[in-house]
């Protein structure tokens, strides 16, 4: 056992579950999503994302541009939290709630597949 | 191998960011989540307001990067001021390790190796033109470089001085040198330069390295088995190990090429005088002999690898000749014909100094060859002075020294390198000249005469020529058509048919015939090639009369036909009549 590669799926893992939670629940409902989770998955995503950087393998790569997709789309899901409460006022109506919870999804995916790839590439490499 | 580049230098570089990213990335969390759940002050109805997360994410942008904007979301309270504070040191603190890491791997040598590797072989894969790999920037490389300039050849330097390659930089060449600071024995770079690419056409080794040199033409022989290569090597042994690489390959022995070059000087004056002049040195002209010594007695001063080759060669040709060598190892076999000890006065007077007629300067000191022809020519002034010059920078003493004649090593073997290159028909011109010499000298006289007299000056232009589709359209057009064309056709002026260029064809070669000074009613045919020596002036003329069909129907018939319609028709009644 090596304790990068424990530091390294605890996080990868960690970055799909918090998003998972966080998009669980009534798409609609404000009620459902938590902001604290989502600042969690953000931040636990980028992290990830600096993990792999560096990595110079094929799985590597898919890696990177998987975390790549899932940041693009937390991002994108945070600011426009931010803008409905602060620049439009509207607040979490259920349409914009929607909108953000289904970026969240898109990010879902994204980390789904990585940690597949993960999954996989321990169980390929049979130690 | 671009692609696999670019890969290393992205890898050293997210290799390197990799921690100050993620520190940066906590940072930011661990703060942004404290602003937002430390109380701030109470609104209207009392109730402790919290920053969200945009403000908070906001406040962070400013402060972290020492911005310090000043505009707040709302008024802190002293809580929050307190949060901020540790913020701002944490923060501030990320940023500035962050930014000296990217400094620190800006500057790291290996990356910008990896960089500059990349851009370089990026730029080779681009060229459009014909190159030579040149690997050794010295003198010799420098001076060759210019030579291949100036002929319109292009070239890529790998070189592994990295001063020598700055220098590469600033010189004014006509068209751009890419350089490379590398090993060229590491195949890798042979690769960046483009030995693979179909542009690239020769592998010129120059470098003073003589292992080096043997590896590089073995690596370029196993990664293009077909280019021409040239090596420099001054030992036989290994030009021997390099010979049998086998291909298109030629060694340039510095030592035995100058010997020659100076020996030639001295037994065979006419001749080099001519080679002078072609080459196009300063102050070369046919009108009289560079050496005008025939017989005589002659010093030769150092007797070490270079000294050894000319001494043999000048005693082959009977010409008496002393040695002033310090080491005794040096002159054992040829003990009676050498005074052992420094080349001063004293010792020179030894060796005869008064009555001699020449005194060759050739150890491999500048400053010593400079003294040792200042002394002698104190006591004899009318001695001839040959002197060695090994280092290009002491140029200047070595022209304001009362110095008859130099010779520098890396000069001559430029020049034969870019000869090689560029005039390969000049070895055959010479060799016929020297064959001339030794049976039939009034002969040599008659085109010592010709160039001369059709030529003259200074610094001709030499330049071969092949009867192609390409290098001469009209003289081919016409061939495919049947129409003769000879030698003297296409050498006469375009604005008088009747006389000729000034310029001589030096040599004709036709498959594997060579013909020197070849006659003017020689009829041309395809493929033939023509080495031509001409005034400077005279080549834009030349190049017409074989490339423009107007010309040259001109040149073969004397007269202009018309080339408008109404003309025509008008010329054919004329005939008519």
């Amino acid at each position: 056992m090596n304790a990068e590669k424990v530091v390294f799926s605890f996080v990868i893992v960690l970055a799909l579950t918090l998003n998972f939670g966080f998009f669980i629940g009534e798409m609609e409902d404000p009620m459902h999503h938590n902001i604290y989770e989502l600042f969690a998955t953000i931040f636990v995503n980028f992290l990830a994302t600096g993990l792999k950087l560096g990595d110079r393998t094929q799985v590597g790569a898919v890696l990177l541009s998987t975390s790549l997709a899932a940041n693009l789309q937390l991002v994108a899901a945070a600011a426009v939290w931010g803008y409905v409460e602060h620049v439009s006022g509207t607040g979490l109506t259920p349409e914009n709630t929607s909108m953000m919870v289904s970026l969240t999804g898109g990010a879902l995916i994204a980390n789904v597949v990585s940690v597949v790839m993960l999954v996989s590439d321990t169980l390929m490499s049979r130690r | 191998m671009s692609t696999h580049q670019l890969d290393r230098v992205s890898f050293i570089v997210l290799r390197h960011m990799r921690t100050p990213i993620i520190v940066l990335v906590c940072v930011y969390a661990v703060c942004i989540l404290g602003m937002v759940l430390v109380p701030g002050l109470p609104d209207a109805q009392g109730k402790t307001t919290y920053m969200s997360f945009f403000h908070a994410y906001y406040f962070l942008a400013y402060t972290a990067t020492t911005t310090g904007f000043g505009e707040l979301p709302a008024e802190f309270s002293n809580t929050q001021r307190m949060w901020a504070v540790v913020c701002l040191y944490i923060s501030v603190v990320t940023w500035l390790y962050a930014v000296g890491k990217i400094i620190s791997l800006v500057k790291n040598p290996h990356l910008q190796s990896a960089i500059s590797e990349t851009r370089f072989a990026r730029e080779v894969a681009k060229k459009k033109q014909d190159f030579y790999i040149v690997c050794g920037f010295g003198d010799t490389g420098s001076l060759l470089l210019r030579g291949l300039d100036e002929a319109g050849l292009s070239t890529v330097v790998i070189e592994s001085n990295d001063e020598r390659i700055k220098a590469l930089d600033l010189r004014d060449y006509k068209s751009k040198v890419l350089g490379l600071c590398a090993d060229a024995t590491n195949p890798r770079f042979l690769l960046d330069a483009g030995i693979e690419n179909e542009k690239c056409i020769g592998v010129l080794i120059l470098s003073n390295d003589e292992h080096a040199n043997l590896k590089v033409a073995i690596s370029a022989r196993v990664l293009r088995p077909n280019i021409k290569i040239i090596c420099r090597s001054s030992s036989s042994e290994n030009e021997s190990e390099i010979l049998g690489i086998g291909g298109d390959i030629h060694v340039v022995d510095p030592f035995r090429v100058f010997a020659s070059y100076l020996s030639m000087m001295i037994y065979n004056p006419t001749i080099q005088t001519i080679n002078e002049w072609v080459s196009g040195s300063p102050g070369a002209v046919l009108d009289h002999n560079i050496c005008p010594l025939k017989g005589g007695k002659w010093i030769l001063c150092g007797h070490g690898r270079m000294g050894r080759i000319v001494y043999k060669k000048l005693t082959e040709k009977n010409i008496d000749i002393t040695v002033v060598e310090p080491q005794i190892e040096n002159i054992e076999d040829i003990a009676e014909h050498a005074i052992l000890g420094k080349a001063n006065l004293e010792n020179l007077e030894k060796a005869g100094l008064k009555d001699c007629v020449g005194l060759i300067a050739g150890t491999g000191d500048d400053t010593f060859n400079l003294s040792m022809i200042h002394q002698a020519n104190r006591v004899n002034p009318s001695l001839f002075s040959l002197v060695r010059q090994n280092k290009h920078t002491n140029e200047i003493l070595f022209k304001r020294a009362n110095v008859d004649y130099i010779m520098q090593p890396s000069l001559v073997i430029a020049r034969m390198v870019l000869f090689t290159l560029t005039a390969p028909l000049l070895k055959p011109f010479f060799s016929h000249l020297r064959l001339l010499y030794e049976n039939d000298p009034s002969k040599l006289a008659d085109i010592t005469n010709r160039l001369a007299s059709e030529v003259g000056g200074e610094r001709p232009v030499v330049k071969t020529y092949k009867i192609t589709q390409k290098s001469a359209r009209a003289v081919y057009q016409k061939l495919l058509k049947h129409t003769a064309v000879s030698l003297g056709d296409v050498c006469r002026d375009p604005a008088i048919q009747i006389e000729h260029l000034n310029l001589v064809v030096m040599v004709h070669k036709r498959g594997r015939t060579i013909k020197v000074m070849p006659s003017h009613d020689l009829e041309l045919m395809a493929d033939d090639e023509l080495l031509v020596c001409m005034r400077s002036d005279q080549k834009v003329l030349f190049e017409a009369n074989i490339n423009n069909h107007h010309v040259l129907d001109y040149l073969l018939t004397g007269f202009e036909p018309a080339r408008g319609a109404f003309f025509r028709w008008l010329e054919k009644k004329q005939w008519v009549h």
